[in-house]
């Protein structure tokens, strides 16, 4: 069989054995997921120069076809790559879990779908995978804490509705255009307005998938409910990667989104909005999983500034920190997991203090958590550069607005960082909580993981050409301008020679001789127990008391932004609406009916039973209406 | 090829429904294995008919008696008829395996097998015959039978709903009557191809109107096409589940969807060049379908109510596929025929196999039951995806191929409209998904247990036939759907094909 096949099959089947067989279902995923990575490392290299086709059927002239070039090489490698990690950690993190039959299953249904994505050499295919991914969502999401299957419910509805979007931007592409290849010769211009209509459309598929605003409020709403192996699968790695992907093909390889500046515009204030909001809303939460998802959505608007920026450098940026998103965030959500998993909780005020016990989680966090800030010599900031010039070149353009996305987008870095700073105090530092003190850290399936994505934060980063020059610039088809000033590896140097200049003054200067005393407050000497315990909660609460965002956060914490609710109370208003108002006016309308039906035969008279002349009557209008609409035309 | 096989889908569940009871004096459980055995007979028929169209001959004809069409009754067996059939007899097939043990819950086991083989000879007779009176005999049989078997339970509720289904039932087959003897009046035939070259020179005067007009009352009341809908949310709903899947499944589309598009389409000839009016029409009437059956289904509490609304939504989907009136949009509605035959009656037995365990359909009341009865949990969640239109489910091919066909015909706002609606289904689908099975309350439902093996298998087969179906929609577009929708649209070519010219 060919690759292409097998890399849908072999998933699915590893997936199926799994949750068939009642032992060492974990191991079957993960030999699954291993043999798709292998898989996935030859499609690589094999499209890495030219791409590679393979033509399934015909379907009334549309080829049912998988094909894989440099680009989707390289994302099919990350899927594969942080399943296989992913799986790892759940290896023990799952295992007592409930739902751990289904999700082992679900995992690799969604990594067979993700490949499907990833080889179509159509939109038609594409959309076929795209849409299977629905019920991996809805799998994923079920198992979980009280609550989660309305969790999944809102998710299933919000991506389904952005994915029939997709479906109809896409049969308007078609119909107009042809069965557009997923890689067609030459980019189409986005004037025509089908043409626009069908990119918006599409669009919002892929963003929904991202989880930018403002389709996102399952995502934060997953983290309540969902385990942490799941939110690094789904909302952090696999959808960042379907999403941006699809994003990228759409804006690059298919439209030309350099022809119309509304369009760009359009995207660049969805991204600003996405990063601006989100990191609002991750700054007072209370919950590690809630503020890290806040994070993968805000995030994301990145990803969408520097695609819609249409200039080299800001999309391939916005490539690159797709795949660095998926790095820390994974990162992120899989160590925060195993602190949640010894500590029972995830509720910030209830940790504390827990880098002496989990070291190396600790560390792992930490540099996860210095990415995705954006702090140099890492990963996240020089994608996130490559995304500001992106921005500042549109100077050139003379599009004004630039000034406003630059700032907006640096100061969504300093709320990122500063909202971690919080996050870091307090599960790591700070005094420990007395339920905590038998943590230890968590054996070895469940910290490597994190580490091998800490180290390669730090590859990324201090080695950005690797990425850029292996990944990213081969997948886009125009020549990207080396970034900028910013020299990675020099860089790195001179920061860590500072770093240890500092370090010897720290060491022999006098910062060292400290001398500690007991709190003192008020007259009264203050125990150093459970009581006085300083929590990282309240850090950023005068933020809540700002004018005007404090409403907004008000409103936002309460599901004011969130497109679900919006379309379920429509819904419910028109439930009640054509049930209190319109039934009654009909009925109303048809007992007068009724009346003369009843005065009419006295036969008929025996029968009546409430509505039954209702229906008659409705047959008879509808039978009226059949006549005056055809006969006497 | 030889179409002696034709009028067996009539002459054997007529027979097994004399033969049942008088089996069942002698051996009660009897019905059971005839009944089956009949089913799966008739499903093989179906695959068999379905294949011996494959070879390329376009209708096969069977002659009664050997009289020509114009004073004998023809039967005819094309590629429309083939899909129909098989939707028919396959869901017939699944609903008889649920049954076996469903109806541990009612008495008079026999007459329920006799009544059920009675609307399958309806609805097979209406697919495979090829003239007017006796499409109007069958549909009477499939419906009297269906009466009775929507008050089988013979509670308060059921009877009510049974005599309510039965007099708008009969105000249908009564306009029905009407518009075969105008046309008798004006024809002097009631051979459907004879029929049709009569009407091939015969103006579009207001009485063919007032025939077209009349026919279009009985079958959309058949169909349960909003505003003539009324009944359905009570009939479907009350009768014992194989029953409702059968209903719900096939017989609103055999009796409806089938009769009237075969009698406007080949009979009639209207098109959409030459009767714009009457595919609007189509369309108003589908959207309407749509939009108030949907919004009526979000806001039921009652399992069955549910689905039983949201199949007259679903109808609304066949109709603008129909009256969309191109290639693709008639494609997507008679692949829609199929995807929510599997997907309905598959819905239908689930709610069958939760109320089986529970004694309840009420929302309200149940929760949790994934744990106990994952099967029947996740074929409901799968098949509603299916009825939503999510891949790589069937129903996903029939939306898409309808919006195709919508787009081809610019008609912009009528694929927004499935689109959205699409999400609206999910919507309400989800919710009993979430009620009944995933929601985690404390009050879990005492003893349920899983259902039995045969009503677990009943309802994998449909799940299964459903997956089969998305995934292998090629063929079943190219050698079935697509050589269907190309008998519709050949108008009144189908004579031709009857009277061998």
């Amino acid at each position: 069989m060919h690759t292409f096949v097998l890399m849908l099959l072999v998933p699915l089947a590893a997936g199926l054995l799994a949750y068939s067989v009642n032992r060492l279902r974990n191991e079957f995923s993960f030999i699954g997921a291993i043999v798709a990575l292998y898989y996935a490392v030859r499609v690589f290299i094999q499209s890495r120069h030219a791409e590679v086709s393979y033509e399934l059927a015909r379907v009334a002239g549309i080829p049912v076809a998988l094909r894989a070039d440099a680009m989707s090489g390289f994302i099919l490698l990350c899927v594969a790559g942080f399943a296989v990690l992913i799986l790892l950690f759940s290896l023990r993190y799952m295992r007592d879990r409930e739902g751990a039959r289904g999700f082992f299953f679900f995992v690799m249904l969604g990594l067979a779908c993700s490949n499907g994505v990833l080889l179509a050499a159509n939109l038609l295919v594409m959309l076929f995978f795209w849409g299977a991914l629905l019920v991996v969502l809805y799998g994923l999401l079920l198992p979980g804490r009280e609550g989660s299957e309305k969790v999944a419910a809102k998710a299933l509805v919000i991506v389904g509705l952005s994915d029939f979007a997709m479906m109809l931007g896409i049969v308007l592409v078609a119909v107009r255009y042809g069965w557009i290849d997923m890689v067609p010769s030459a980019p189409m211009p986005l004037q025509e307005p089908v043409a626009i209509a069908g990119y918006l459309l599409i669009a919002a598929g892929a963003l929904a998938k991202a989880g930018s605003m403002p389709l996102h409020s399952w995502i934060p709403a997953a983290a309540e409910t969902a385990p942490a192996s799941v939110m690094a699968y789904i909302p952090a790695s696999l959808d960042k990667l379907l999403g941006i992907y699809l994003l990228t093909r759409l804006s690059v390889n298919i439209f030309d989104i350099t022809s119309n500046l509304a369009i760009r515009n359009t995207l660049m204030v969805v991204g600003v909005v996405t990063i601006l909001g989100a990191v609002m809303m991750a700054l007072v939460q209370k919950r590690i999983m809630k503020l890290l998802s806040f994070h993968a959505v805000s995030q994301v608007g990145y990803m969408v500034l520097g695609i819609g920026t249409g200039i080299p450098v800001g999309i391939a940026g916005g490539l690159f920190h797709m795949l660095n998103h998926s790095v820390y965030k994974a990162g992120l959500f899989l160590s925060a997991g195993s602190v949640e998993m010894w500590g029972k909780t995830d509720e910030i005020d209830e940790l504390g203090g827990l880098a002496g016990r989990m070291p190396v989680t600790f560390l792992s966090f930490l540099i996860a958590a210095m990415a995705i800030a954006g702090v140099p010599p890492l990963n996240g900031f020089v994608s996130k550069w490559m995304v500001y010039q992106g921005v500042i070149e549109l100077a050139r353009e003379g599009n004004k607005l630039y000034p406003v996305f630059l700032v907006a987008a640096m100061l969504g870095s300093v709320l990122t960082l500063a909202s971690f700073l919080k996050l870091i105090h307090s599960m790591f530092l700070g005094q420990r909580p007395a339920a905590l003190a038998r943590t230890r850290e968590a054996g070895f399936a469940m910290w490597l993981p994190p580490v091998v994505l800490a180290a390669v934060c730090i590859i990324f980063g201090v080695f950005a050409q690797i990425p850029l020059q292996g990944f990213v610039y081969p997948s886009l088809p125009f020549f990207v301008e080396p970034i900028g000033t910013w020299q990675p590896v020099l860089a790195t140097l001179l920061m860590l020679a500072s770093l240890g200049i500092g370090l010897l003054v720290y060491l022999f200067g006098t910062a060292r001789r400290t001398t500690a005393v007991r709190t003192f407050v008020g007259g009264e000497m203050i125990a150093d127990d459970e009581e006085s315990r300083v929590t990282g909660t309240a850090f950023y609460t005068p933020v809540k008391h700002l004018p005007i965002l404090d409403e907004l956060l008000k409103y936002g914490e309460r599901g004011a932004f969130d497109i679900y609710n919006w379309l379920t109370g429509a819904l419910r208003a028109i439930g009640l609406i054509s049930r209190q108002v319109v039934d009654r006016v009909l009925t109303a309308l048809f007992e007068s009916a009724g009346a003369v039906v009843r005065l009419a035969g006295r036969g008929l008279s025996y029968i009546q039973n409430g509505s039954l002349p209702l229906y008659a009557a409705w047959v008879f209008i509808g039978a009226t209406m059949f006549l005056l609409l055809l006969a006497l035309r | 090829m030889d179409a002696r096989f034709v009028p067996l889908f009539v002459i054997i569940p007529l027979a097994s429904a004399f033969l049942i009871p008088l089996f069942a004096k002698l051996w009660q459980r009897s019905a059971d294995l005839i009944a089956n055995a009949v089913g799966a007979v008739l499903a093989g028929l179906s695959v068999y008919g379905a294949l011996s169209l494959f070879t390329g001959s376009q209708v096969l004809v069977y002659r009664l008696g050997g009289w020509h069409p114009s004073l004998g009754i023809t039967l005819a067996y094309d590629h429309l008829t083939a899909l129909v059939v098989l939707a028919v007899n396959i869901v017939g097939l699944c609903a008889l395996l649920f049954a076996v043990r469903y109806l541990d819950h009612y008495t008079g086991r026999w007459k329920f097998y006799a009544l059920f083989m009675l609307i399958l000879v309806g609805l097979n007779g209406v697919s495979v015959t090829g003239d007017m009176f006796n499409l109007f005999v069958f549909t009477e049989i499939a419906a009297v039978s269906s009466y009775a078997l929507v008050a089988f339970g013979t509670d308060f509720d059921e009877l009510e709903a049974g005599f309510k289904y039965m007099v708008i039932g009969e105000i249908g087959g009564a306009a029905i009557l009407l518009a075969i003897a105008l046309l008798y009046a004006k024809a002097s035939t009631l051979n459907m191809a004879v029929v049709s070259q009569v009407m091939a020179g015969f103006g579009r005067t207001p009485l063919f109107w007032l025939i077209v007009a009349m026919f279009l009352v009985g079958f959309a009341i058949k169909m349960a096409m909003v505003p003539f809908h009324a009944w359905l949310p009570d009939a479907h709903p009350s009768a014992p589940a194989p029953v409702s899947a059968l209903l719900s499944g096939v017989f609103i589309k055999v009796l409806g969807v089938y009769a009237m598009s075969r009698v406007m389409f080949n009979v009639f000839g209207l098109s959409r060049a030459n009767a714009a009016g009457f595919f609007n029409l189509l369309i108003g009437f589908g959207v309407l379908s749509i939009v108030a059956g949907g919004l009526l289904a979000y806001a039921q509490k009652d399992y069955k109510r549910l689905l039983a609304y949201s199949s007259i939504s679903q109808i609304g989907y066949i109709l603008i596929g129909l009256g969309i009136g191109n290639y693709w949009g008639i494609v997507g509605a008679l692949f829609h025929i199929l995807a929510h035959a599997l997907g309905k009656g598959l819905l239908f037995l689930t709610a069958g196999s939760v109320e089986h365990a529970t004694g309840t359909r009420d929302l309200d009341r149940l929760s949790g039951l994934e744990k106990r009865m994952p099967a029947t949990a996740w074929s409901y969640l799968l098949g509603s995806l299916s009825l939503a239109g999510v891949p790589p489910f069937a129903g996903f091919f029939s939306k898409f191929f309808i919006i195709v066909g919508a787009l081809s015909a610019d008609m912009y706002w009528l694929a927004i409209l499935a689109a959205l609606f699409s999400t609206v289904t999910l919507g309400y689908l989800v919710k009993v998904a979430n009620r009944a099975f995933f929601a985690r309350r404390d009050r879990e439902p005492t003893a349920a247990r899983e259902a039995p093996a045969v009503m677990v298998v009943a309802m994998l087969g449909l799940l299964v036939l459903t997956i089969v179906l998305g995934v292998g929609f090629k063929p079943v577009v190219d050698r079935l759907v697509g050589p269907a929708a190309n008998v519709l649209l050949q108008g009144l070519g189908y004579a031709q094909g009857i009277l061998g010219m």
